[in-house]
């Protein structure tokens, strides 16, 4: 797995299904599990980010389309995979079969949270790239967004672009927790910076 | 995820979940307690019987939260096991971390210059939440109890309203989110790219300690977002109504 900030959102009105499938999704890669019994509940859950799978019954409740769509308006990408019971739509794409057992279940999802952000060459996913690690030098020593775009000749959103691409790639939240990763990847000199200020 | 309610011995309670002990001890009960219930238990220690089941699940179950029932309870009884809990955190958890820091840093191999950032990374974690809860004891619980004392003697409440002009506690809420990120990054970095030159039992101690601590901290954020906050709104409205 790629990206550590992914949520899964299961919306459905049986409590069995709920804690059920809540139990089987702890051994998944997903950093959060939100259990809902109808969408209306999103309203508790503003500014979603991230990627988000939505784990919904077939056919698909009432809901809204320009709802959700506004509920997650901030997230990165978005996925859905329907519960579907063997023999029920059998045409049905993207689906979630109730009735398989526990490690399928778990491979489905992880399958479906593997695959995002995914690029031809998967392996070199995780690694950053050659301007990555020239932002993340930079900003590891401190330097604001707008003096790394001046550094590099780049416009500053392309730095805050970057900056997102390493928080993705790497999964660190916090500027000190960047800088050390700069330093234990060898990235920057830990001579070459303050570490008092910096972490 | 089961439930438990007073009627369960704790003992098989703890049998089940032992992470609830530092829980258990902040509600007032220590080791020891053969076959009582938690009813019993309660009883004997003085100890409100709902609060104690309710604070056990929500600690157990992230997403249990029957707020219509925590809502009934006193903001002094949650603002004294929030206090409780922070004592925990400033007299065993940071001390104890800072010795398993010391140690990791102690039985590295070799060059351990990187290792020591993991150090400075974690004082700065620590200091921002030791400010973090005296903000909160110095400033919060004691207007949160005057507010609370106000409600119950309407007698008081201009001295209130005059000593806290202008104060809600909205201007008061806090960002956890801030202390959270750097919570996870040090595990994320412990867990993902530590150098090899470690001592392997003293560094999963280590992360096992920041793991049951940062489990304890949401449980605590979670209670004074869902409890708390929601509580003082409630007992702002009163006395504003009456203004």
């Amino acid at each position: 797995m790629n990206n550590p900030v992914n949520k899964i959102l299961v919306i459905c009105k049986s409590d069995i299904i709920l804690k059920g499938l809540a139990e089987i999704l702890t051994g998944c890669d997903s950093d959060e599990v939100i259990l809902l019994h109808h969408p209306n509940e999103l309203i508790d859950y503003p500014n979603l980010s991230g990627y988000l799978l939505l784990i919904i019954p077939f056919p698909i409740f009432e809901v809204n389309e320009e709802f959700l769509k506004r509920m997650f308006s901030n997230a990165r990408e978005t996925k859905y995979l329907f519960l579907n019971r063997e023999g029920e739509n059998p045409s049905l794409k993207g689906d979630l079969n109730i009735d398989d057992n526990q490690i399928a279940i778990i491979n489905r999802v992880n399958e479906c949270l593997d695959s995002y952000g995914a690029t031809s060459d998967e392996s070199v996913v995780s690694e950053l790239t050659k301007r990555e690690i020239d932002v993340l030098q930079l900003v590891s020593k401190g330097l604001a967004n707008k003096e790394v775009a001046d550094k590099l000749s780049i416009s500053i959103h392309t730095v805050i672009s970057h900056r997102k691409n390493i928080f993705e790639k790497t999964g660190i939240k916090s500027a000190s927790g960047l800088t050390m990763y700069a330093v234990l990847k060898k990235i920057i000199d830990i001579d070459e910076i303050s570490t008092s200020d910096l972490i | 995820m089961e439930l438990f309610n007073e009627t369960n011995k704790l003992a098989s309670v703890i049998h089940k979940d032992h992470t609830l002990l530092p829980v258990i001890n902040r509600l007032g009960i220590k080791l020891g307690f053969g076959d009582s219930t938690i009813r019993q238990l309660c009883q004997q220690n003085g100890i409100d019987v709902p609060f104690f089941v309710e604070i056990i699940n929500v600690f157990r179950n992230e997403n249990y939260f029957s707020e219509k029932k925590l809502l009934d309870f006193s903001v002094i009884i949650v603002i004294d096991y929030l206090r409780k809990t922070h004592k925990y955190y400033l007299d065993y958890v940071l001390p104890e971390q800072e010795r398993l820091i010391d140690l990791f840093i102690l039985n590295c191999q070799n060059d351990c210059k990187e290792n020591e950032l993991i150090r400075k990374f974690y004082n700065k974690f620590r200091d921002e939440f030791i400010h973090h809860i005296q903000f909160e004891e110095h400033h919060i619980f004691p207007y949160i109890l005057h507010l609370n004392e106000s409600v119950l003697d309407p007698s008081q409440s201009d001295a209130f309203r005059k000593n806290y002009e202008g104060f809600t506690i909205k201007g008061f809420e806090q960002e956890h989110s801030d202390m959270d990120e750097k919570m996870f990054d040090l595990k994320n970095i412990l867990i993902k790219y530590l150098p090899p030159n470690y001592d392997l039992n003293i560094g999963n101690s280590l992360l096992a300690s920041l793991f049951m601590f940062e489990k304890d901290m949401k449980n605590h954020s979670r209670i004074e977002d869902k409890i708390l906050i929601p509580k003082v709104r409630q007992l702002e409205k009163i006395i504003l109504k009456d203004e």
